[in-house]
């Protein structure tokens, strides 16, 4: 038997293990699109805590943050500082849109928007949008498993077969069990990665330099422009601070704005759940250490990987350990990938037929069940094609998602807390704030690029879409008192 | 009070962790606890911020219903 046959074994186990869990976990859940989008709203806090830590460990985080270490140094860092500051808010925002989610039977964020503003275009916007800023992101993840099988076979199962294996099996327990297989299979997938990151993480500084702070010191003698913020861009010349700063503020701004994430807080149990999520969430940032630690192992090793997204595959194969222990790895690695891919593909689709065909077609809650199955199966595929093709642009259309995702934040806050905002506001600084920021976006991409101070193009795009709609609103018919309080006098 | 001072930390994080205040310790040396001294910083400010939220928790919990 060969090395990758062992290896191949251990990766097959531990995607049995996790279909098994994932079709296990949907036999109670209820047959409606509640049961199936928000879970029946009875998700407790062992599950809460691993689906919004899925969010953080996701491939990006996995493959991309070793990577950003071993490549950029310092930039690094940026993904550290995010996490705390963007999932603060949600102490108080995500109890309030669970109240309102129980009171008016909400399951999207969109839903809430739109239940505050009435307004079916506002409501398709937002679905389309979404289901862009998705695409890429499923696509990413889809990748990253792919990546990890080829590299750990040496090639013997290509990078189709190993996105199609791992991605089959996400397709089929989110079409059995809903959001209850999300939150099952990723925690059985969180302890997994968080052993793996903190065990591999500790052991390379170890057992190649010494220990962590003897490879720290050899960095700095060889290579210090890695070790001080903010690092530097994929290109190698040192990054801005401006871009730095507004990469931190823009992905604060947007965590917990994606939609598979916001989506949860109507699956808690209670707010209580909810709190104590966010109160434990930062600990993930901590965990992101060794992964970073990963990355900075690669930086003076003899030999490359072919990019720098191959990092973490390429430590664990030289690092000479038993197949089984690689194999395990790897599985762990996978975790990272699918359980970010599963809960997106069910947001994706959860989100086009609840805001994107809902409001303009009658339908029963069994059809609309149906459909949203139908589409985590089509999203699935679309984002396949794309994963399998060789697509550079993708991880630029990724951060432009996320410029895209920050422009939600607005809305909702303006929804739950500010009573004077109006429709018309909402729509126009929507709108505006999000063509800035495909703007600024396009004028980059097309090699002229405007941004001021080297800054995110979702910041920009804030910079416009808050004035905007305080104007407009200020401007605009109040709305009906009773109306809007009971949104922002709702109990949370 | 609770609320007030978690904010004003979060407040705090966001000053320490962009420019300008992220160039006030931003040096690699000295290595504490084998991490590059801004590394270990930004570690700090996280455990302190899981500090915070914990305490605002236990200030705002009310009896499950």
């Amino acid at each position: 038997m060969e090395r990758w046959h062992i290896i191949a074994a251990v990766i097959a186990a531990y995607l049995g293990i996790t279909l098994a869990i994932g079709l296990l976990s949907g036999r109670r859940a209820s047959k409606s699109v509640a049961g199936y989008v928000a879970g029946d709203r009875d998700f407790g806090l062992l599950v809460m805590y691993f689906v919004l830590g899925a969010s953080i460990f996701s491939a990006f985080a996995f493959l991309g943050g070793p990577g950003w270490a071993y490549s950029r140094g310092a930039a690094a860092f940026y993904i550290l500082c995010y996490g705390v500051l963007g999932i603060a808010p949600y102490f108080f925002l995500g109890p309030k849109a669970a109240a309102l989610g129980r009171k008016f039977g909400y399951v999207t964020q969109a839903q809430l928007i739109c239940g505050r503003f009435p307004s079916r275009s506002l409501s398709l916007m937002i679905a389309v949008l979404t289901v862009l800023a998705f695409i890429p992101y499923i696509t990413l993840q889809m990748r990253g498993a792919g990546i990890v099988i080829e590299a750990v076979t040496e090639g013997n199962i290509p990078l189709w077969v190993g996105s199609l294996v791992a991605y089959g099996i996400v397709l089929i327990y989110v079409l059995f069990s809903g959001v209850a297989a999300v939150g099952w299979t990723n925690t059985f997938q969180g302890i997994f990665m968080l052993t793996i990151a903190w065990t591999l993480g500790l052991y390379l500084p170890i057992s190649l330099y010494g220990g962590v702070g003897d490879m720290f010191t050899q960095i700095m003698a060889e290579r210090p422009e890695l070790l001080t913020m903010p690092g530097l861009t994929a290109s190698g010349e040192p990054w801005s601070w401006g871009g730095y700063s507004s990469a931190i503020i823009v992905s604060a701004v947007g965590l917990m704005m994606w939609p598979h994430l916001f989506m949860k807080a109507f699956t808690a149990r209670s707010d209580n759940t909810l709190r104590r999520t966010v109160v434990l969430f930062p600990t993930f940032q901590l965990f992101l250490i060794p992964v970073f630690l990963i990355g900075f192992a690669g930086v003076l090793y003899p030999k490359a990987p072919p990019s720098s997204d191959f990092i973490l595959p390429f430590m664990i194969l030289n690092a000479e350990l038993p197949a089984i222990v690689v194999g395990l790895f790897c599985a762990g690695a996978l975790s990272a990938s699918m359980s970010t891919g599963d809960s997106l593909m069910h947001a994706a689709a959860s989100v086009t037929v609840e805001d994107g065909i809902k409001p303009f077609k009658e339908m029963s809650d069994e059809a609309r069940r149906r459909l949203i199955q139908v589409l985590v199966v089509v999203v699935g595929a679309l984002a396949y094609a794309f994963a399998v093709v060789e697509g550079v642009s993708l991880v630029v259309l990724l951060l432009t998602a996320y410029g895209i995702i920050c422009q939600l934040a607005p809305p909702i806050v303006a929804a739950m807390y500010w009573g004077r905002a109006t429709t018309a506001g909402v729509i126009a600084g929507f709108a505006s704030g999000s063509l800035t920021a495909a703007f600024f976006f396009l004028s980059g991409y097309l090699g002229n690029d405007l941004r001021p101070f080297d800054l995110h193009e979702g910041m920009l795009g804030l910079m416009v879409h808050i004035p905007v709609l305080i104007a407009v609103s200020l401007l605009t018919q109040p709305q009906n008192a009773d109306h809007s309080e009971g949104f922002t006098r709702a109990a949370a | 009070m609770v609320r007030g001072l978690v904010t004003a930390y979060m407040l705090l994080f966001l000053l320490a962790t962009t420019w300008p205040g992220a160039t006030l310790f931003n040096t690699a040396t000295p290595l504490v606890l084998g991490l590059p001294f801004n590394l270990f910083v930004l570690a700090m400010l996280i455990s302190v911020a899981l500090v915070m939220l914990a305490a605002l928790y236990v200030s705002e919990t009310r009896p499950e219903e």
